[in-house]
């Protein structure tokens, strides 16, 4: 059975680039358009491996929904991953000390992304 | 801001927008200085107590499904909107490395018929790029404000930030 990835990102093309690249390495992919909508899917997939998630979107963003969710014990086992084009270390601080096992900065390089999931879902 | 801190700031929007153009693989055909038919405008706002203003990237709706191909999207709307998410990015990486910095806005997009920058704008705080591509002509708009006596530090300072592309894990 696939293992389960949530892509949260108000683009829908990077949700498609993100997706394509990681469910061609064999993980399923549901998505997510902002924190609010990925905390619903959290919920509701209670499978989920990893999430990857944008940092700025519209009505929650992505470190908001990070924190949420790991101020629940039932998902504080979740490997969440940011991607993002922002870059300032006081965010990354703040994704780090909130539980969040990784950073990249967009645009991204597919194979780099793969790598980095398959390296985390390894560890999970 | 005096002059340098001007030059800099603009220096920095122009090599963003055309890294990341490079980036995507746009070609440019030079600069273009007359305004294509722009139809959408994907814009976002940026602020802090120092700075404040709003990038946009402007262009037509078959330049903006010229953009999306290379990276086999089939959204050019939504995807303009990310391009200007990125270089927003970009821009404030740079700004950060002389000691300026600002939270940034999520990207809107609006539609309309020949959309041009107003030409009687104060271009100590407007910057118009504009380019010639082989889906049409695609502009980069940056409006910006600053706090009295706000400056670029001269010489980039020590800063951690990753680059694009760049991978942390933790």
């Amino acid at each position: 059975m696939a293992q389960k990835i949530l892509v949260v990102d108000d683009s829908v093309t990077i949700r498609q680039q993100v997706g394509s690249a990681l469910s061609q390495a064999g993980f399923e992919i549901i998505e997510a358009a902002d924190g609010q909508e990925g905390l619903n899917k959290i919920t509701a997939n209670p499978d989920l491996l990893m999430v990857i998630t944008d940092v700025n979107m519209p009505h929650m963003n992505g470190l908001e929904m990070l924190e949420k969710l790991k101020a629940n014990p039932k998902h504080s086992k979740l490997i969440v991953f940011m991607l993002t084009t922002e870059g300032q270390p006081e965010l990354i601080e703040r994704a780090k000390k909130a539980g969040a096992k990784g950073w990249i900065v967009k645009p991204f390089k597919a194979e780099l992304l793969v790598s980095a999931a398959k390296k985390l879902a390894s560890m999970a | 801001m005096n002059e340098t801190s001007l030059q800099l700031l603009k220096q920095h929007f122009q090599e963003a927008t055309q890294e990341l153009l490079e980036n995507y693989n746009v070609e440019m055909d030079g600069s273009s200085p007359n305004s294509g038919s722009i139809e959408l405008v994907a814009t976002l706002g940026f602020g802090s107590d120092r700075v404040a203003g709003a990038i946009a990237l402007c262009t037509s709706a078959r330049c903006a499904d010229y953009l999306v191909k290379p990276i086999a999207g089939r959204n050019g709307h939504d995807w303009l909107g990310e391009l200007a998410n990125q270089l927003l990015g970009r821009f404030k990486r740079r700004c950060a490395r002389h000691g300026i910095t600002f939270a940034m806005g999520v990207p809107v997009l609006f539609r309309g018929e020949r959309i041009s920058m107003a030409r009687n704008l104060d271009m100590n705080r407007s910057i118009r790029l504009a380019f010639q591509t082989p889906g049409g002509n695609l502009e980069a708009w940056l409006d910006f404000k600053t706090s009295a006596n706000v400056e670029f530090l001269c010489g980039p300072i020590q800063n951690d930030a990753p680059s694009e592309g760049e991978i942390l894990l933790f």
